[in-house]
């Protein structure tokens, strides 16, 4: 960031060699009085106007704009100097001397790379030489000297010193001038311009150092223990935050050893008081940052929540509501799950599901696809506990119903299959599930999702991966050994 | 920056802070770790006002893919091996976190320093009781071990 040393918050002191006319003081320079400097009327050239800046200023442009009314200086010499000692002589770093047709000068440095945006029009340009390079690189002195005018008195409308706080000063004065300067400007102009540059910036910054300017992980999104971006961030009753995963690994290296789960921070067995819970605001700010920073190939990488497998570890966390269940379309799921399956699904599974808490609370938008649901079920035959209020009948309900229905339940299938509960009785398939496969008693058993069993002999022949009690598909990963 | 496993990239971030802040007495060879990240040597002094003052040692680190899940490997190598009673005399050692108390919490900094502390607080300078024995016949890697901690107090 470049500062203007001329400006009044940056305290610069001014003086001139000469007497000014009155209400033109040299002072006119470094405050806000917009009048300039115009020297007593029958000063000749050569005048020194001496700038002290509030520290060791590293230049890199100097603008001067030599007109107030119709006086205008015409040429200049621009001097600085690295120290304050008076007696130190300044060394040149420029000179120039205007037309009648150029409106002022900008003197700046060659080796800076900076784009001259704020050059005014017409005016000259002039290279600042770094023979002394103290002077330029550190300079608490500078001296424009008004060599030369048009027939007319020294003057000076305005000038501008551009610059940052030298290398050589100490963190707390960089920090100081940086400080006053911005309490300044913070709503300073140029602001809205760098704002509205600052997409196309960002953009160029992207495709052309993509892998330089990696996008900054906060520290606290990283496991403390793998360093990596966490997926589900698990407090532990330790107070340190880790990754799920990184929890179930340690869980399953302390099952080796015989051991229940713990901390792994403290050792501590995981108890009824002291359990791991999720750590909802992080996640919350680790998935922010990730949608914000989708754009980076790195972040892209990164894995996500959703589609994770549920874990075990779920099981112990206490006041969890799952993701799974968060918007109002799985809501509606459950709620028809239960239905559904309390209707279709015989005996066995039954028993279990009617015990769960039917969740009853929908959401407007899903509010249609209930009505049409409870329209049916109140046709059914069978007892249902949601057929007292609503009453809508017709062809055009119920076929709705019908379609949605034939969708939802092989939906509500899988997702049951595949869902563990947390509120639900632990003794689910105690009850009613066949214990031997139908062909065989002694072959080694499987378990589907459905919960039905075949055995390895079935398993390895069938062609296609149904269930042939319920016509459930499955997948080939889906069967589970039983072991007595 | 080629794509690190997960154990390397636990590893480089522990190299890194433990040449940036070692604990006092300890140094670890940063050329060697940083060629194979799965190998350290770490070099050691005796801490002053112990038995082991002006004694230097060198520890070495080995780690499986499965680090920090799975502890580390760790052996006094070279000319020294302190004679301690829980140091066997072919540099294997008897600590309870480089095996069963192992957690995934424990770094490279923390186990060098629990070794350190180990050293310091012992009160007489000899081989371990089944010393000989145990040299003859167990395995090359300390971890195959079935340890039997027999001291608490160290």
């Amino acid at each position: 960031m470049l500062l203007n040393f001329c400006h009044p918050c940056l305290r610069p002191e001014i003086s001139c060699s000469t007497i000014s006319t009155e209400g033109y003081d040299v002072k006119n320079l470094v405050n806000e009085s917009s009048q300039g400097f115009l020297a007593y009327a029958c000063i000749k050239p050569p005048i020194n106007i001496d700038l002290t800046f509030i520290c060791n200023v590293e230049i890199s442009r100097v603008i001067v704009w030599p007109s107030v009314g119709s006086q205008k200086s015409s040429g200049f010499q621009l001097m600085a100097k690295s120290t304050t000692d008076t007696g130190a002589p300044y060394s040149t770093l420029s000179n120039a001397y205007l037309s009648a047709a150029q409106g002022g000068v900008i003197f700046y440095r060659r080796d800076i790379n900076e784009t001259l945006t704020c050059v005014p029009n017409g005016f000259l340009q002039r290279y600042i030489k770094i023979s002394d390079h103290h002077a330029v690189n550190k300079a608490t002195n500078l001296r424009l000297c008004i060599v030369k005018t048009e027939n007319s008195v020294p003057a000076i409308g305005r000038i501008e010193v551009w610059g940052r706080v030298a290398r050589c000063c100490g963190r707390d004065v960089i920090a100081g001038v940086n400080s006053l300067w911005t309490q300044e400007h913070s709503p300073r102009i140029p602001t809205i311009d760098e704002i509205r540059e600052s997409p196309t910036k960002k953009n160029d910054h992207d495709s052309l150092e993509k892998s330089n300017c990696a996008v900054e992980v906060p520290e606290d999104f990283l496991d403390p223990i793998t360093y990596e971006v966490m997926v589900q961030p698990i407090m532990l009753p330790s107070g340190k935050i880790i990754d799920q995963l990184t929890l179930e690994r340690h869980e399953q290296n302390e099952a080796l050893w015989g051991r229940s789960p713990s901390d792994p921070f403290t050792g501590i067995p995981f108890g009824n008081t002291c359990k791991p819970i999720i750590a909802t605001s992080l996640k919350a700010r680790i998935d922010k940052f990730l949608i914000e920073n989708s754009n980076d190939d790195n972040i892209k990488k990164l894995p996500r929540t959703v589609g994770r497998k549920i874990s075990q570890v779920c099981d112990q966390l206490v006041g969890v509501e799952r993701t799974v269940c968060a918007n109002s379309k799985s809501t509606v799921l459950k709620v028809k799950s239960s239905h559904t399956l309390k209707r279709n699904i015989p005996s066995n599974l039954t028993n279990s599901q009617h015990k769960l808490p039917v969740l009853v609370m929908c959401t407007k938008q899903s509010l249609d696809l209930t009505e049409s649901k409870r329209t049916r079920l109140s046709k059914t035959p069978q007892r249902c506990t949601v057929s007292d209020d609503i009453d809508i009948e017709g062809d055009c309900a119920r076929n709705i119903s019908n379609e949605i229905d034939g969708d939802l339940e092989l939906n509500v299938k899988s997702v049951l299959s595949g869902l563990k509960r947390f509120n639900g009785p632990k003794t689910r398939e105690a009850s009613g599930v066949p214990k031997g496969c139908s062909c065989c008693k002694s072959s080694i058993l499987y378990k589907l999702p459905c919960k039905h069993v075949i055995c390895r002999r079935v398993l390895t022949t069938v062609k296609l991966p149904k269930c042939q009690h319920c016509g459930l598909s499955y997948s080939t990963r889906d069967p589970i050994r039983i072991h007595d | 920056m080629a794509a690190m496993s997960p154990s390397e990239r636990r590893l480089q971030k522990e190299l890194m802070s433990l040449m940036r802040e070692p604990p006092p007495g300890v140094h670890v060879d940063g050329d060697q770790a940083g060629q194979n990240l799965t190998q350290w040597i770490i070099h050691m002094e005796g801490a002053k006002g112990t038995l082991y003052e002006g004694e230097r040692f060198q520890l070495q680190f080995k780690f499986s893919s499965k680090y920090p899940f799975d502890s580390p490997e760790v052996t006094f190598i070279g000319g020294n091996i302190p004679v301690h009673p829980h140091v066997y005399s072919n540099g294997h050692i008897c600590l309870s976190i480089l095996t069963d108390d192992w957690s995934p919490a424990l770094s490279v900094q923390s186990v060098c320093l629990s070794i350190v502390s180990m050293l310091s607080s012992c009160k007489e300078k000899k081989r371990p009781p089944d010393n000989s024995f145990y040299v003859k016949t167990c395995n090359k890697n300390p971890k195959k071990t079935k340890w039997w901690y027999h001291d608490d107090s160290v």
